[in-house]
C-alpha cells in the first residue's frame, strides 16, 4: 500500500511536467464540444419538446457532464507508455523487481489523472460557469453516492481497456491503429458523442452489454437522473463484472506476452 | 541438520536459441516476407555450464554478441533458455518468484531505472518501498554507498541533468539498497570516463568484500575484471572459452613470449638463422623480434647471447589485454587473421 502511494506520489510530479500538455488538450476537446451543443441548439430551434426524453436544457447539461467525467478518468499517455516501455526492454525491470506491473501502472494511471483534472479544471471550469444555468444538481443523495461508485470504477474500466490495447505491443511493432479503434468504439458506443438512449431502444439495449457506455454513459446517467432503483443496481452490477473480466483478462495477456517476451524475443 | 552444499549461481547445459527473420534484400524481398518468411536458428548461449560459489566475483569477457548478456538476462529470469538448467539461490530464475527477486538485483549498464525527470532520490525511495527497507536501515544505506560512491550531493539533482558517471552510481546504489545476494552487472562501466570507471571499479571490489555478494558481471574491458575478479569465464559466440584464474589465461593461450634484441651496430643477421630461435616478427638492421615458444626461451635467449653481440634483450609476456583484443578479433572475424602470436583453441 506504502509502495502504491509512493508510485502515485512519483506519478504527481512526473505528470506534473505534462501539465501544459494537460492544459492545452482539456482547452481544445472543448472545441468539439461547442460544435455539438451548437449542432442541438440547432436541432432543438426547429422543434418543440424534446428529443428522445432529453429537453434542450438537460441535452447540454448532459454534454457538461459529459465534459467533467471524461477529464476525471480517460486515459491520456498511459497507453503509449506502456506500449513503449514493452518494446524497449523497460519492463525488464519490473520482472526482476518484487513489483507488479499491472498495480504499478494504475498507480500512475491514477495521479496522471489528478493531474489531468487540475489541468483541466480551468478551461473546463469556465466552460461549465458559462454554462451553469444547465448544469443541474444530483437527483439525490443516493445518486451522488452512485456516482462516485460508479466514476471511479469508469476510470478503472477505461485504463484497463487501454492496457489491454498497450498490452498488444507484445506482438506487434505499432499500437497506434488498435489505439485509434479503440478510441473510435469509446467516442460513439460510450456516450461521448450522444446520449446512447436516443438511439433505437434495441441498440441502445445492445450497447449496454458492452463495456463503453460504462466509460462514461453510465455514471452521467446516474448524475441526471436517468438511471436509478433497479437499474441503478443492475448497471452497477455489470461496471463490476466488466472491470474484474477486464483485469483477469489483463493478467492472462500481461502472462500470455511476457511468454512470448521471454520465450521468444529478448 | 546437515544441508548439501549448493553452489550460489548453478548452470547446466544452458542454451539459447534466438529464431531471427531474414529479410530478403529490396522491396521484393519485403513483400515475399509477407507469405513466406525465412528464419534463421542461432544460438546466443550454447551449452554452457559453469558454477559461481558464494561471494565469488567472477567477470564475463567476450567479444559484442557472444552471449554474455543473454547468459545473465537467462539468469535473472528475463529470457527462458531452449534448453539447460540453471539455479541461482536455490531457485530457478525464470519461475520469478517474489522471494527470489527481493535477493538479487540486475543492472543493465544501456538501461536506466531512475526517473528521469525527477531527482534520484525519488527512485531510491521507491525502491525502498518496493523492497519494503525499514526508514533506519534505508537512510543509513543511502549514506553509505552515496558516501562511498561520491554522489552524496547529486541526490537531488534532475537525474537528466546528472553525468553518465553520475547516473551509473546512483543506478547502482538503486540496485544495492536492499542488499541482494547476488548482483548480475552488464557493462556497469560502459561509457564512464576514466575517473569513475575506477571509483565503481573500485567500490564494486570494496562492496564485494564487506557484505560477501556473489557478483557476476559482464565487460568488454579486460580493466574491470583484473581489477575485480579473481575467475574470469571467457565466452565467444555462445560457448565457453575459458573458465578459471585470470593469471591462467596467460598460461594458456600465451603459448610464446615476445623476444625483442637489439644488437651492437646495425647488424642484419642472415633470416635462416633466426628461424631456428623462433617466428621473425619483424626485422630492421640491428634489430629482430621473436616469437618464441615459452619452454624454449631460455634455451633461445642463451644462443642468442652467444651467437650475436647484444645491446639489449627483451622479454615480454603477452597482457590479457593482448589475448582478448586477439580473440575479438578472430571472432570478428574468422577466417582467420591476428594468430601469429597466439594460439587458440576451443576449451570444451
Amino acid at each position: 500500500m506504502t509502495t502504491c502511494w509512493h508510485i502515485f506520489n512519483i506519478g504527481l510530479q512526473n505528470t506534473l511536467s505534462y501539465r501544459v500538455n494537460f492544459f492545452a488538450r482539456a482547452l481544445f476537446n472543448l472545441i468539439p464540444l461547442l460544435a455539438i451543443v451548437a449542432m442541438w441548439r440547432a436541432i432543438y430551434a426547429g422543434k418543440s419538446g424534446d428529443v428522445s426524453g432529453y429537453i434542450l436544457a438537460q441535452m447540454i447539461s448532459y454534454y457538461l457532464l459529459v465534459t467533467i467525467v471524461e477529464s476525471m478518468t480517460s486515459v491520456t499517455e498511459d497507453d503509449w507508455q506502456i506500449a513503449a516501455e514493452i518494446k524497449d526492454g523497460h519492463i525488464g525491470q519490473f520482472l526482476t523487481r518484487p513489483i507488479d506491473y499491472l498495480h504499478y501502472r494504475l498507480c500512475l494511471f491514477f495521479s496522471g489523472r489528478v493531474v489531468y483534472t487540475l489541468a483541466a479544471t480551468i478551461p473546463v471550469g469556465l466552460f461549465v460557469y458559462w454554462h451553469r444555468e444547465y448544469l443541474v444538481r444530483p437527483h439525490d443523495g443516493v445518486a451522488i453516492a452512485a456516482f462516485i461508485l460508479s466514476l471511479a470504477l469508469s476510470a478503472v474500466l477505461q485504463f484497463l481497456l487501454s492496457y489491454l490495447i498497450a498490452m498488444l505491443a507484445f506482438w506487434v511493432l505499432e499500437i497506434s491503429t488498435f489505439v485509434f479503434i479503440l478510441l473510435a468504439c469509446e467516442r460513439i458506443a460510450s456516450g461521448q458523442m450522444f446520449p446512447l438512449d436516443i438511439l433505437p431502444s434495441w441498440l441502445a439495449q445492445a450497447v449496454m452489454w458492452t463495456p463503453f457506455p460504462y466509460c462514461i454513459f453510465f455514471p452521467v446517467s446516474i448524475y441526471l437522473g436517468k438511471i436509478s432503483g433497479a437499474a441503478l443496481v443492475q448497471g452497477l452490477i455489470l461496471q463490476v463484472l466488466w472491470v474484474a473480466t477486464l483485469y483477469a483478462l489483463a493478467r492472462l495477456v500481461w502472462r500470455r506476452g511476457l511468454k512470448t517476451y521471454t520465450v521468444v524475443g529478448g | 541438520m546437515n544441508t548439501p552444499h549448493r553452489p550460489t549461481i548453478q548452470v547446466q547445459g544452458l542454451t539459447r536459441v534466438f529464431r531471427t527473420y531474414k529479410k530478403k534484400p529490396g522491396v521484393l524481398g519485403a513483400l515475399r516476407g509477407v507469405f513466406h518468411r525465412e528464419y534463421e536458428q542461432t544460438a546466443a548461449v550454447n551449452d554452457v555450464s559453469f558454477t559461481v560459489e558464494e561471494g565469488e566475483c567472477v567477470g564475463f569477457l567476450g567479444p559484442n554478441g557472444a552471449g554474455k548478456t543473454t547468459t545473465l538476462k537467462i539468469l535473472s529470469g528475463l529470457l527462458h533458455p531452449s534448453s539447460g538448467s540453471a539455479s541461482v539461490l536455490g531457485y530457478t530464475p525464470w519461475n520469478r518468484l517474489i522471494e527470489f527477486r527481493r535477493q538479487f538485483a540486475l543492472l543493465l549498464g544501456q538501461k536506466n531505472q531512475l526517473w528521469w525527470d525527477l531527482p534520484a532520490r525519488e527512485s531510491l525511495e521507491l525502491n525502498g518501498r518496493i523492497y519494503g527497507i525499514p526508514r533506519g536501515d534505508f537512510d543509513r544505506r543511502v549514506c553509505y554507498l552515496t558516501e562511498l560512491l561520491r554522489v552524496r550531493d547529486k541526490l537531488d539533482v534532475m537525474v537528466r541533468e546528472l553525468s553518465l558517471g553520475e547516473r551509473m552510481k546512483l543506478e547502482l546504489i538503486a540496485a544495492l539498497l536492499h542488499q541482494p545476494k547476488v548482483l548480475f552487472l552488464d557493462e556497469p562501466t560502459i561509457g564512464l570516463d576514466v575517473i569513475s570507471q575506477r571509483t565503481v571499479r573500485e567500490f564494486l571490489r570494496e562492496y564485494n568484500r564487506t557484505h560477501r555478494t556473489t557478483i557476476l558481471l559482464t565487460s568488454h574491458y579486460v580493466a574491470d575484471i583484473e581489477a575485480l575478479c579473481r575467475r574470469v569465464i571467457i565466452i565467444d559466440r555462445g560457448s565457453i572459452f575459458f573458465d578459471g584464474k585470470l593469471e591462467e589465461v596467460v598460461d594458456r593461450f600465451a603459448r610464446s613470449k615476445i623476444v625483442t634484441v637489439e644488437l651492437e651496430g646495425s647488424l642484419v643477421p642472415p633470416a635462416e638463422d633466426l628461424e631456428t630461435f623462433g617466428r621473425v616478427l619483424e626485422q630492421t638492421p640491428g634489430h629482430f623480434r621473436l616469437k618464441v615458444p615459452r619452454q624454449r626461451v631460455v634455451a633461445v635467449c642463451k644462443a642468442i647471447f652467444e651467437k650475436f653481440p647484444v645491446a639489449d634483450l627483451d622479454i615480454e609476456e603477452i597482457s590479457v589485454e593482448d589475448i582478448v583484443r586477439n580473440l575479438f578479433l578472430r571472432a570478428d572475424n574468422p577466417q582467420g587473421g591476428g594468430d601469429t602470436i597466439f594460439s587458440f583453441r576451443r576449451a570444451a
